[in-house]
């Protein structure tokens, strides 16, 4: 028999407040996980992705020029530039097959485009599989010549044809959507330089992009943990209102112990252990619903794929802790109340 | 402690109410060590606050006050003072009701730094000898008026104190029960040698003891 024992006693006695009290603290606990892990897991593949197709900088025709192709001149001086090295075109231009558009993106990296069924040569995505009932060994016809289909991507968000960038850019006329190049100099002074140089051109660096794609991310996590910490908010109040309804009706029990010779230090130990057993507990069944929320949002949304990035160790453990010492927190002033009771009154108490 | 004295009060004094009620007016006691003394009077004469202040539940205003060899005007934390050499008996058992009869007994040896074989095999020696030994594991609230408060009893032995302090023992017990609970303080107090300090306002009771102090209006009556 111990303090701690004690405060799992309390809580035995009154499991419907208790399992009432806990149910906010998971429900918080829970928001905070599905949200910030759903938000996360999506924020890091972003970067990644970003990361991933972004040089130093990127040449894309100037929106001014109409076009959303670079001519082979252009093309051309820009990787006659010095400043620039480890050059990487695309080519995507689009093509009306049966009245509806059709995109075809040149790709140097194969590994890039998710293969379903089939080889690389001519990958087409699952959606114009679907649509033109088109499969492997169906034949496109596009600037008066014949793609033969080698493969299906997954893919089915949009309508896309995937070929090496070589034969896109012979296709499309020596022409490219975007050149993604490196630069050991600094890309901001290199990217303008380079503007004023060539007509019709638009230069963007690497930083803007993902500071712009950061600072997006980055909101979006900080709105989502103002909500899900305002419903651990109102778990944690629910915590101390626990706490102190419990130290009302054991002021007596109470005042025995302090008349037995507990100091004020184990009695103020037993109340806060009991608020953080409240809280650890709500922190662990949490992040078990949260995780099957995860797991639950990542199947509707079709983002399985990142579903291992959505519930990284840090939140996990962080929301453990965070909603132990919180609870323990909670338990500050109800402990200071049962900790200063006179034991004379105290053992009046009825 | 002087003259083999284990309680030394000298001009002892407790007010409430800022003073406007006088609990204590001037108290001046001593009581042997191994000595049973009974304290009476009228409900309001300060019989409790006397017995509160020698178990160190409240702290006096003014006055000298040494227990077991210890001055408690000048003691601090007195949670050590309590766990060690007292053991209370209250008038209404003040049993924690979620607790096992055995755990009770065992909960005041919490803190003494014993092993937890050694807690349990002393409480049910006591519960033995307080014969309830075939209902440690029982609930308070699923034994007798006189069953808890001879539990009380164990609890108030459980780190063999220097005093035992009774409020009213028999005060919410039959007259069988009643009798069964003061045969065994007496028992105790006659095989041990333990202090025994019983306040009471039925001079029955009281007529067990050694000696009997007559408290009135915070004073003692001579």
């Amino acid at each position: 028999m111990d303090l701690y024992s004690l405060a799992f006693n309390n809580i035995r006695r009154r499991k419907l407040r208790s399992i009432l009290t806990t149910l906010g603290i998971i429900i918080g606990v829970a928001t905070i996980v599905m949200l910030l892990g759903v938000t996360t897991g999506v924020t890091s593949a972003i970067k990644d992705e970003t990361n991933k197709y972004m040089y130093d900088v990127v040449v894309t025709p100037a929106s001014s020029t109409g076009s959303y192709l670079m001519d082979g001149q252009t093309a051309s001086d820009i990787r006659n530039r010095s400043e620039l090295y480890d050059f990487r075109e695309v080519t995507v231009f689009s093509e009306d097959i049966k009245g509806d558009r059709l995109f075809f993106e040149g790709t140097n990296n194969w590994k890039d485009v998710k293969l379903k069924t089939g080889t690389y040569g001519v990958v087409i995505y699952q959606s114009v599989a679907d649509k033109y009932g088109y499969s492997i060994g169906s034949k496109i016809k596009v600037k008066n010549r014949e793609l033969t289909v080698t493969g299906i991507s997954k893919d089915t968000q949009s309508f896309y044809v995937f070929i090496d960038q070589s034969y896109a850019k012979q296709l499309a006329g020596n022409k490219v959507s975007a050149i993604y190049a490196s630069t050991d100099g600094d890309p901001k002074t290199v990217s303008e330089e380079i503007e004023r140089q060539i007509n019709g051109i638009s230069v963007e660096t690497k930083s803007e992009k993902v500071n712009e794609v950061q600072e997006m991310t980055g909101q979006a996590l900080l709105f989502t943990a103002i909500i899900a910490s305002v419903a651990l908010l109102v778990g944690i109040i629910s915590v101390i209102n626990t706490m102190l309804i419990s130290v009302m009706e054991r002021t007596k029990e109470l005042g025995v112990l302090k008349a037995i010779g507990f100091t004020n230090w184990e009695i103020k130990g037993s109340i806060l252990f009991e608020s953080g057993l409240l809280g650890f507990s709500g922190g662990i069944v949490g992040v078990i619903f949260g995780i099957i929320g995860i797991i639950g949002i990542a199947n509707v949304l079709k983002l399985t794929e990142y579903m291992y990035g959505m519930m990284p160790l840090w939140l996990i453990l962080g929301v453990i802790v965070g909603s132990t010492l919180l609870s323990v927190l909670a338990g500050l002033y109800p402990a200071m109340r049962a900790s200063k009771l006179n034991v004379v009154e105290a053992l009046r108490n009825e | 402690m002087n003259n083999g004295n284990i309680v030394e009060i000298t001009n002892l004094k407790k007010g409430y109410d800022k003073g406007k009620i006088k609990a204590l007016n001037g108290i001046d006691i001593q009581i042997r060590k191994g000595e049973f003394v009974s304290i009476i009077g009228p409900s309001g004469s300060g019989k409790s606050t006397l017995l509160n202040m020698i178990g160190a539940l409240d702290t006096a205003d003014d006055g000298l006050i040494t227990v077991a060899g210890n001055d408690l005007m000048l003691k601090k934390d007195l949670s050590d003072f309590r766990s060690k050499k007292i053991g209370f008996i209250f008038q209404l058992h003040n049993l924690i009701p979620n607790l096992s009869v055995l755990e009770n007994v065992i909960i005041p040896m919490y803190g003494n730094g014993y092993k937890s074989s050694h807690m349990s095999k002393r409480a049910m020696k006591l519960l033995k000898y307080v014969k309830l030994e075939d209902k440690a594991e029982r609930k308070p609230t699923e034994l007798s008026g006189g069953e808890r408060q001879r539990v009380a009893i164990a609890r108030a032995l459980a780190n063999n104190p220097s005093i035992i302090l009774a409020d009213e023992p028999t005060g919410s017990l039959d007259s069988k029960n009643g009798k069964m609970v003061l045969e065994r303080l007496k028992e105790l107090h006659e095989k041990e040698n333990v202090t025994l300090i019983m306040v009471t306002h039925d001079m029955n009771v009281a007529a067990m003891a050694e000696r009997t102090i007559e408290v009135l209006d915070g004073q003692v009556q001579t």
